[in-house]
């Protein structure tokens, strides 16, 4: 019985001391092929993978341009995301209105392991249950950062896809909302402790959602994380982009398609090229 | 409780320290810890049912003691009807209440008469099936007189709600599990390590072949209709893998947890995939459900030592009751039924009995006509699992004339062809691993005993970093709806 009790302690520890190694060499190979030098980083949801032209905004810029954008992104990525941006870098994020109605479930959260993000989420309401569950798909090492995204193809029209689902979402604020929001602060603020240079986008709804939008209760504090953020910063501008409206720029309600992303890039591009301050990009 | 959540991972150490540290030196505390253990373990799920197993419990336990006095051929008869009426009317009500009111409706309807009656919204009490058909094994064996009635309710409650095999199996006989509740356990360093090993095999087949198998047998079957054939036959696969993974996952942690605290299940299955006909399949799945039918309804009804046509009529008998044990639902008596046909021409002809031992014993490799059998044999049983898996009996011929159409050539088509892809290569690792290990009680007993320490535990670490990376959505244990 002795035996097996001291190989039924050793076990797991030689298990947990072994991975962890394994791990954290993986995790650092698999994060390791960037440089903040001439380079920016983009954070956001599939707004933002969906929306951002890689090329378009390297060549207006000048820079290279490196990605964590990823479809239903959510708190956890920004944190880790925050946690792996090396110090002094030039960052783009993006935190749509979506994700911070978003049910906690339905958040991708698979950025690799982070004690730190998980300890954030854990002081933010979230359950053990929850915290295990994001925990589990995350003990893979995973690369994060990419230098290449997909854009949705042009077409005239639109595809109308759930709109229950978007009038669901919109329908009373959700018990976590004070919470998440208060998470992505917790981002930033790493951020502004790295010593980034940040830049926020919001990317434009279609009329549709925009309408669903405004008669709901959410709305109002959705646009109060704008305020929230600028309180970080000494000084904080709000710019829009205005984008080309000759043709359809939307994908579906929520995201552009080619053209929009690449006329939204090049803006943008232009803008970062020559901004002082910290700024909200609001593009419409 | 599920054995692949964490509140099995806290529950388990704690029942294990309990049991052989502070109840070890006390059978009848040992025994009412099992009793606690299993109750709290069944109860997590919903603790208002505890009250059928015990009532389940209280019934046969008396009938038990009854029939050691009684005399009377007349009156035990009648005590072992009490025991199969109470038991299987619960089974009959919880499980099959609603499929006969329909079926009587449908019935009723189609003779031109309407009849209003509404269908109860029952829960199917977790594991039902499997604790049924064991307390009924004790109560005929006791009829029977081949086995003495227990006079220790308490060692009698821990045989009937024993926590590693209550929900689903390994179904065992009370002559066999029952006489290990009467010993003394004592602690055997090897049999815990196997035991160890058993559970850690269990947990990949479960998390990482079965979960990961059923995301897209679930895709391909709710979407069949918009499926082409190679895709549909490739769901099909899937499916084959699902519910291998997941049943025989279950036993193996059911068996291995079991041998942590000192018991021996019988093995449930033996590498059914491998088997060179349908009757060695038999032999080979399920071996705790096909021995029960075989020793309590098969042979009573005269077996295969009686005519053809009753030999049929057995054979159709024992296997449509199988696929009836499994769910309220046609399918699965088509699946029963079909597998009676695939049966008989080996029974009718005398070659059942053919394949007794595994295939290629001692050598690495099948012959050419061992490999077309296996083949062949998988086949048959893939194609019975489609009516298993079908909402009714409609899904499944239409999934079935959308295999064999023209499409059956085409590239298959679904969403998450890279990851299918991924869990393709590990079913076909898992294959393999099996193959080489077919001579043993499970895939990994042997492997690597002979290996340096440092190189085994390699081994098993790479088993436990493949279940947390490769390991699917947690999926429900399929046999917890039967």
């Amino acid at each position: 019985m002795r035996k097996f009790i001291l190989k039924s302690l050793f076990f797991p520890l030689g298990l947990i001391s072994s991975y962890t190694l394994f791990y954290f060499c993986s995790n650092a190979y698999l994060n390791s092929s960037f440089t903040n030098k001439n380079a920016i980083f983009i954070w956001g949801d599939s707004q933002a993978y969906q929306g951002i032209d890689l090329n378009k905004l390297s060549t207006t810029i000048e820079k290279k341009v490196y990605t964590s954008a990823n479809h239903g992104a959510g708190v956890y990525d920004f944190l880790v995301f925050t946690e792996q941006v090396p110090e002094n870098s030039e960052v783009i994020v993006s935190i749509s209105k979506l994700v911070q109605v978003r049910r906690k479930k339905n958040d991708f959260n698979r950025s690799g392991l982070s004690i730190w993000a998980l300890k954030k989420l854990y002081h933010n309401a979230y359950t053990t249950k929850e915290i295990i569950s994001i925990l589990k798909p995350n003990l893979k090492p995973r690369s994060n950062i990419r230098k290449s995204t997909e854009l949705y193809a042009y077409s005239d029209s639109i595809q109308i896809l759930n709109l229950s689902n978007f009038e669901s979402y919109y329908q009373k604020i959700p018990s976590f909302f004070y919470e998440k929001q208060n998470i992505y602060l917790t981002g930033i603020q790493n951020l502004i402790n790295k010593n980034c240079k940040i830049s926020f986008l919001t990317f434009p709804y279609h009329a549709e959602l925009v309408n669903i939008e405004n008669k709901s209760p959410i709305k109002e504090k959705t646009d109060g994380l704008l305020f929230e953020i600028g309180n970080l910063f000494e000084k904080f501008e709000i710019d829009t982009i205005k984008l080309n409206k000759n043709k359809n720029v939307f994908r579906d309600l929520s995201h552009l398609n080619c053209r929009g992303a690449k006329d939204l890039s090049k803006k943008l591009g232009e803008k970062l090229v020559t901004r002082e301050h910290t700024t909200i990009y609001v593009a419409e | 409780m599920l054995f692949n959540s964490i509140d099995f991972a806290i529950f388990l150490p704690i029942v294990f320290i309990l049991y052989w540290f502070v109840t070890n030196k006390n059978l009848k505390l040992q025994n009412l810890l099992v009793v606690i253990a299993s109750y709290v373990f069944y109860g997590w799920w919903d603790w208002r049912f505890l009250t059928l197993i015990f009532f389940s419990t209280l019934v046969d336990y008396s009938v038990g003691m009854k029939l050691k006095t009684e005399a009377s051929q007349k009156k035990r008869k009648v005590l072992l009807w009490i025991s199969i009426l109470v038991n299987l009317g619960f089974l009959s009500f919880f499980k099959y209440y609603n499929f006969f009111l329909d079926n009587f409706i449908s019935a009723f309807s189609f003779f031109g008469q309407e009849i209003q009656a509404n269908s109860l919204d029952i829960i199917l009490p977790v594991g039902i099936s499997f604790y049924t058909f064991q307390t009924l094994s004790y109560t005929i064996d006791v009829y029977k007189r081949k086995l003495e009635p227990s006079n220790d309710f308490i060692a009698f409650s821990a045989f009937v709600s024993f926590f590693p095999q209550l929900v689903a199996g390994p179904i065992e006989r009370a002559k066999h599990l029952l006489p290990q509740f009467y010993k003394k356990r004592t602690f055997d360093y090897s049999k815990a390590i196997d035991g160890m090993r058993q559970i850690l095999w269990g947990l990949f087949k479960k998390i990482v072949i079965a979960d990961n198998c059923a995301e897209f047998a679930n895709q391909i079957f709710n979407n069949s209709a918009d499926m082409n054939g190679s895709t549909l036959a490739l769901g099909a696969l899937f499916f084959t893998f699902q519910i291998y993974g997941d049943f025989s996952g279950y036993s193996d942690i059911a068996i291995g947890t079991s041998r942590l605290f000192g018991f021996n299940l019988m093995q449930n299955f033996n590498f059914p995939y491998f088997s060179r006909d349908i009757s060695e399949f038999w032999r080979r799945w399920h071996i705790s459900l096909s021995t029960w039918f075989r020793d309590y309804l098969y042979i009573p009804l005269g077996g295969s030592r009686v005519g053809t046509w009753m030999k049929i009529r057995n054979t159709f008998i024992i296997f449509i009751v199988s696929g009836f044990w499994h769910g309220a639902n046609w399918t699965f008596i088509i699946w029963g039924a079909l597998n009676a046909i695939y049966f008989l021409p080996l029974l009718l002809t005398n070659n059942n009995r053919n394949n007794l031992e595994i295939v290629a014993r001692g050598k690495l490799f099948p012959t050419l006509k061992e490999l077309s059998c296996i083949l062949l044999t998988f086949g048959l049983t893939a194609f019975a699992w489609i009516f298993f898996r079908a909402e009714n009996i409609g899904h499944a011929l239409s999934y079935i004339s959308g295999v064999f159409s023209a499409t059956l050539f085409e590239i298959p088509k679904f969403s998450g062809i890279r990851s299918a892809l991924t869990t393709t290569i590990l079913t076909g690792t898992f294959v393999l691993i099996e193959w080489f290990g077919r001579e043993q009680q499970f895939a990994i007993q042997n492997l690597g005993l002979k290996w340096s320490l440092p190189l085994r535990y390699a081994m098993y670490y790479m088993i436990i970093v493949a279940i947390f990376w490769f390991g699917g959505k947690e999926q429900q244990f399929i046999y917890f709806q039967f």
